[in-house]
């Protein structure tokens, strides 16, 4: 009896994650039936798709060119920055594909200025995806029941105030960032950001461990 | 008031936790957790169970650890049965946690959930340990289903049974490197640490220093071994400054001979004469390979005891009227409380329920001990299956507890015996209406 009902907890667990697991995809491919909502969320994610993919472009440029100024430490920033927008990129794009919508992006050749311009141009970017774009893509993706599109969005949101806080400290100290030394991870699986210290041991988005972190230096 | 304040501690630490989870869910970079996709409750819960889960096995140590004050305040043959029902409703907690974890991960990185089960053992910082541990901990779980079924020895089980610490030991590593709860949230690591640090030290102190100590000031010794009947054996232990040794009628205490053959395994006996503190006796019955050997122990074998244990004594009594009831070898604390009631001045009768008359064991003891009580102790003994008998015949049952103990609603009531004797009587107790408070019990088989 005790051996059975202990066969029937193991199973209602399985089925439960099983049954949570389908639901999560069934819920990500549901276009929800009406007018605007679904297009809108749709929409939402090329935006954003676009958006992360030149954003990457554009790190990739600003990288090379605080490399050209000296600016080592701020090359290594841009480099983890434009790796963490790939990664955004990608988890859009699968998103879209969850939607049946395969995902394009038409990537503009960057404008490239100072370093210190840069930094503000990529500091002012950061803060509007962080305060107004993606809460209001997780807003309607939340109300059309797309949680594919909403957890890809608030992965994103999560990053993307990492990115600003780095983006502010550079700008704060460029000349002790002119040296190399500084040294970042990014999360593989979510795209988070930070500094490297022995104390992160986790992804605190995600909470992938440290051997899924990226190093840039 | 004893009991309430535990429960109360308890109920105190299980809020702490689910403080700590709710807070660390609720507030989280992805924003609430609890209430937001699949993934994230499924993350959620599944770190929900494995607290929950590692909290239980903490708890199953403190159950176990013999802590006098809380022995004494639940009975630890109650705190053992707890410890059971705890450890198989462990099991669903040990399994949600891993299979929870490992869908919501997959689902999180895109993968399937046997490649996300394969990158947790090779890439997650001390996880593989903690997959062993759980195979260790669902082992020993089976192991003790099989013990209770019978279908394994109480040795192999004891065995299998200490490999939970290396269980704990393996899967404490990934709670505080990959468990995010404890990574995201200092003080939480803090205490949780604490709490381990709580439970291992009181099963430090009460089942290793205590007993040490006891044996270094006691040095306890086997004096002599007698033989009461062909399967029941008397083991008599001596010992220094016995009087202050804390026992009383009634209580059990895990006893270890240091001799060959003995020495690997401990075991809990009960007291059977009231402590004179000049020795202390242990009445035995062959009853697995441990006890079989018993006769063969050498006067002079060192005792290592971790005890006494229990609240089936005097102490909990409150009426001069008893009614005493033993079921074969239950019969060792039950004659211990016999000698202290009557020492004390009560009125006794004791129900002595046996197969047939050779499995009566200190027959002559009970009929001294009759003789010397000014009539305060009566003793009735029923065989079950003794046609020869020309005393009570058949079970003790409420018929004949009605006809034998016409006060019995006035009587506190010991008992002890076989489980399934034991069942049979408080249930007739129940029928003649006596309160399951003045009802005294000791359950000791598993």
């Amino acid at each position: 009896m005790t051996k059975l009902r202990m066969i029937s907890v193991m199973c209602s667990i399985v089925a439960l994650s099983v049954g949570l697991a389908h639901e999560v995809r069934a819920a990500d491919a549901a276009v929800p039936a009406g007018a605007t909502p679904a297009i809108t969320t749709l929409d939402n994610l090329q935006a954003a798709y676009q958006g992360e993919s030149n954003a990457k472009a554009r790190y990739e440029a600003f990288a090379v060119k605080a490399d050209e100024e000296g600016y080592k430490s701020v090359a290594a920033l841009f480099r983890a920055a434009a790796h963490s927008e790939g990664i955004h990129a990608n988890k859009h794009g699968a998103a879209l594909k969850e939607l049946g919508v395969a995902s394009q992006a038409t990537v503009e050749k960057p404008v490239v200025k100072s370093t210190q311009d840069n930094l503000e141009a990529a500091l002012g970017g950061e803060t509007a995806e962080k305060t107004s774009m993606y809460p209001a893509f997780i807003k309607q993706a939340e109300a059309d029941k797309n949680l594919g599109a909403a957890r890809s969005f608030k992965g994103a949101m999560a990053s993307e105030a990492g990115h600003v806080l780095l983006f502010k400290e550079a700008l704060g100290n460029l000349n002790e960032w002119k040296a190399a030394g500084q040294e970042f991870i990014v999360c593989q699986i979510c795209g988070y950001t930070a500094k490297n210290t022995a104390t992160l041991q986790k992804c605190p988005v995600c909470a992938a461990p440290r051997l899924k972190f990226d190093i840039f230096k | 008031m004893k009991k309430a304040a535990c429960l109360l501690f308890l109920g105190c630490q299980i809020l702490v936790i689910l403080g700590f989870w709710g807070w660390n869910h609720v507030y989280h970079p992805m924003g609430n957790q609890l209430t937001g996709d699949r993934i994230g409750q499924l993350l959620a819960y599944g770190r929900l169970a494995g607290l929950l889960a590692a909290f239980a096995i903490l708890l199953q140590l403190i159950l176990i650890g013999r802590g006098r004050w809380i022995g004494r305040t639940f009975g630890l043959d109650r705190l053992t049965h707890l410890h059971h029902g705890v450890g198989f409703a462990l099991v669903s907690l040990l399994l949600a946690h891993p299979i929870l974890l490992t869908f919501g991960h997959a689902l999180q990185a895109d993968v399937s959930p046997w490649a996300q089960f394969i990158d947790f053992c090779r890439s997650w910082e001390d996880v593989l340990a903690a997959v062993i541990g759980l195979g260790l901990l669902l082992g020993a779980v089976a192991f003790s289903v099989a013990v209770v079924v019978k279908r394994i020895r109480y040795e192999v089980w004891y065995a299998t049974h200490l490999t939970l610490y290396l269980a704990l030991a393996l899967a404490f590593g990934h709670q505080l490197s990959v468990g995010s709860d404890f990574t995201d949230n200092r003080w939480f690591r803090i205490y949780w640490i604490a709490l381990y640090a709580g439970a291992f030290g009181s099963l430090i102190l009460n089942r290793g220093i205590r007993p040490l100590l006891d044996f270094v000031r006691h040095r306890f010794v086997v004096a002599r071994v007698v033989e009461e009947t062909t399967d029941v054996t008397s083991v008599y232990i001596e010992g220094r400054n016995l009087p202050v040794f804390p026992v009383e009628a009634g209580q059990f205490m895990t006893v270890r001979f240091l001799a060959p053959g003995f020495r690997w395994e401990a075991h809990p006996f009960s007291m059977s004469c009231r402590p004179d503190g000049k020795h202390l006796r242990l009445t035995i019955k062959q009853l697995g390979d441990f006890t079989r050997r018993i006769p063969k122990l050498r006067p002079g074998t060192r005792v290592f005891i971790d005890g006494p244990h229990g609240i089936f004594t005097a102490r909990h009594n409150a009426s001069n009227k008893l009614l005493l009831i033993a079921g074969g070898i239950g019969i060792t604390p039950i004659r211990a409380l016999a000698e202290e009631f009557v020492v004390e001045g009560r009125e006794v009768i004791l129900l002595y329920g046996n197969r047939n008359k050779s499995a009566v064991v200190f027959e002559q003891e009970l009929e001294t001990l009759v003789g010397s009580s000014a009539g305060r102790l009566r003793v009735v003994h029923v065989m079950s299956d003794d046609p020869a008998w020309i005393g009570e015949r058949g079970r003790i049952d409420a018929e004949r507890l009605a006809r034998l103990v016409p006060d019995v609603l006035l009587r506190e009531v010991y008992l002890c015996g076989p489980p399934l004797m034991m069942k049979s009587v408080r249930s007739a107790l129940a029928r003649l209406g006596v309160s399951r408070r003045r009802l005294h019990d000791e359950r000791f088989a598993l």
